[in-house]
């Protein structure tokens, strides 16, 4: 039983404090006070804009790499294992995505800083002369962003493995491939539409995070997002902050459609719908 | 003990399957680890953040819970955020599922994609907008507002949910009811809901815990008194007591609660199906 009507509570949600908020908060970056170009002039001549963009983009990079090759090998592992033990591992792995991203990163604050664990051991192992905090820098936001960004890689190249079909890996065993061999010309090449899926997700919400970089980070880590929060509440240049957001925005949609058109949708909600 | 599946169990056997071993064993306390220390350190009895902690004691959870009303005063107004939004995002959930997986309309592809942009988007710009918008409509400051905001991060995921049980709801359950003479009303009060109960379930608790979680949205739309993900920011930016940790320490048990929670619906469903 469907009605027409069925899609436009949902719908209409989302258009109205969704898209149009965005489509509005946009337009202000070419009509902020009249039709200008001004924003845009001031973003490209600016050092800033282009400072925090190569740190978006060092910082994306890094994490998504680091989180492509760990967490492939851990979805691996997973899905080699029988099914009671898997799922009892991916539930875990879940379970930490719903835990408050800013208690996460919170939890690395005590750990990096200069009373925390490792600060003290390496005081205490002699490595370190005086306790040091290790917070604030580029090392510490990464660290914290794989923690959060990782189970989004691992979920769906979990999902491409677990679908390879065991008869490919008993021919493999029964003609006599190595481990290597079984690596790189079986379960590579066919868990790769599961690591571009996770590789998007990550790359893309790196992007976009603002918690991370602001309270791990230091000066060297000002990304796009923080630059956009000092326009708007410390500057109130609304029409600046928008330019930001507009050049965020195109690289997102640049490269959700560069996937969509390569990998369709289904992936990306886990199955069909 | 064997915890591999037959058909892997020539790979993860020699130097592959020790790396692989290794970085399982490692995700695991990496993502456990900081959890554990912040629970740690939620107990301490020293002024500032130390680890590990020179004595132990609930003055922490004394301040949270009494000493800083401030406290409980933004618990209260994150729960009845939390409770509001996951209300609204249910009901607005249903229909929209139920249309997505049901209707053969050309739209859906746009639905799906009005879905996806404010997951991949960031909240940063959706947060900003919302802000900007509700500012010229004279919300701001306001709890509608703030759901608002949270609603538009809890909703894709929320028709997911949903859609996910519709999908496996047999058509033929609402036709037999149907032509056994249940009107409309009746078939989906007492066939079409129930049998969406897992879902709908899940996405509530799901919606909740995206608003109780959210910092960015807060951060523009909570007004003068803060949620507590925004109490707590405001804590850490100034400096850090360990009441932060107190309360971190509360939310993550809350999420572990309402996480098996939905663990333990989907379990009893799939048993009865």
């Amino acid at each position: 039983m469907v009605r027409r009507w069925f899609w436009i509570p949902g719908l209409g949600f989302l258009v109205l404090f969704f898209l149009l908020p965005v489509g509005a908060f946009l337009l202000q970056s070419v009509l902020d006070p009249g039709p200008t170009f001004m924003h845009f002039e001031r973003l490209f001549e600016g050092r800033a804009f282009w400072v925090s963009l190569g740190n978006t983009f060092r910082i994306s990079i890094t994490v998504t790499l680091i989180c492509a090759v760990i967490g492939f090998l851990i979805a691996l592992r997973i899905a080699t294992l029988q099914r009671p033990y898997a799922n009892a591992l991916l539930v875990l792995i879940v379970m930490t995505v719903w835990i408050s991203l800013l208690v996460r990163n919170y939890a690395w604050m005590v750990l990096l800083g200069r009373e925390g664990i490792i600060s003290t051991s390496l005081v205490a192992l002699g490595i370190f002369e005086r306790k040091t905090s290790l917070l604030f820098n580029e090392a510490a936001v990464v660290l914290g962003m794989v923690h959060v960004l990782i189970p989004y890689m691992i979920i769906p190249t979990y999902a491409a493995v677990q679908a390879i079909d065991p008869a490919l890996l008993r021919a493999c065993d029964s003609l006599g491939a190595r481990p290597a061999q079984v690596f790189s010309r079986v379960l590579l090449p066919l868990s790769l539409p599961g690591l571009a899926t996770g590789c998007l997700l990550v790359f893309t919400l790196s992007l976009g995070f603002y918690v991370t970089p602001a309270i791990l980070g230091g000066r060297g880590q000002t990304t796009l997002t923080m630059l956009m929060e000092i326009e708007v509440n410390e500057q109130l240049n609304w029409g600046f902050a928008a330019a930001h957001a507009a050049v965020l925005i195109a690289i997102t949609a640049v490269l959700f459609f560069a996937y969509r058109s390569k990998f369709g949708m289904d992936r990306l909600w886990g199955q069909e719908l | 003990m064997n915890f591999t599946q037959p058909q892997y169990r020539s790979l993860v056997r020699g130097p592959f399957g020790w790396l692989l071993n290794a970085c399982l064993v490692l995700a695991v306390v990496f993502l456990l680890c900081p959890i554990v220390i912040v629970t740690i350190i939620s107990f301490s009895a020293d002024a500032y953040l130390r680890f590990p902690p020179s004595g132990y004691s609930f003055r922490w959870y004394e301040n949270f819970l009494s000493g800083d009303p401030s406290w409980m005063a933004a618990s209260n107004k994150s729960f009845a955020a939390a409770t509001l939004t996951a209300v609204v995002t249910v009901v607005l959930a249903i229909p929209t599922a139920l249309a997505l997986v049901r209707s053969r309309i050309r739209g859906k592809g746009w639905l799906e994609l009005v879905m996806l942009a404010p997951l991949l988007i960031s909240p940063m710009i959706s947060a900003i907008a919302l802000y900007g918008w509700i500012a010229a409509f004279g919300f701001v400051g306001t709890m509608a507002g703030l759901v608002a905001g949270h609603i538009v991060l809890a909703l894709p995921y929320a028709i997911l949910n949903v859609a996910i049980s519709a999908k496996a709801l047999d058509p033929r359950l609402e036709q037999a009811a149907s032509s056994l003479g249940a009107r409309n009303s009746q078939v989906f009060r007492r066939v079409t809901l129930p049998l969406l109960a897992p879902g709908i379930i899940a996405a509530g608790f799901f919606a909740f815990l995206t608003s109780f979680d959210d910092v960015i949205v807060s951060l523009f739309l909570s007004g003068r008194e803060p949620t507590l993900q925004k109490r707590m920011w405001d804590e850490i930016r100034l400096e850090i007591s360990p009441t932060v940790a107190s309360a971190s320490t509360l939310l993550i048990f809350l999420t572990i609660a309402v996480f098996l929670a939905i663990a333990l619906v989907r379990r009893s469903s799939e048993k009865a199906s």
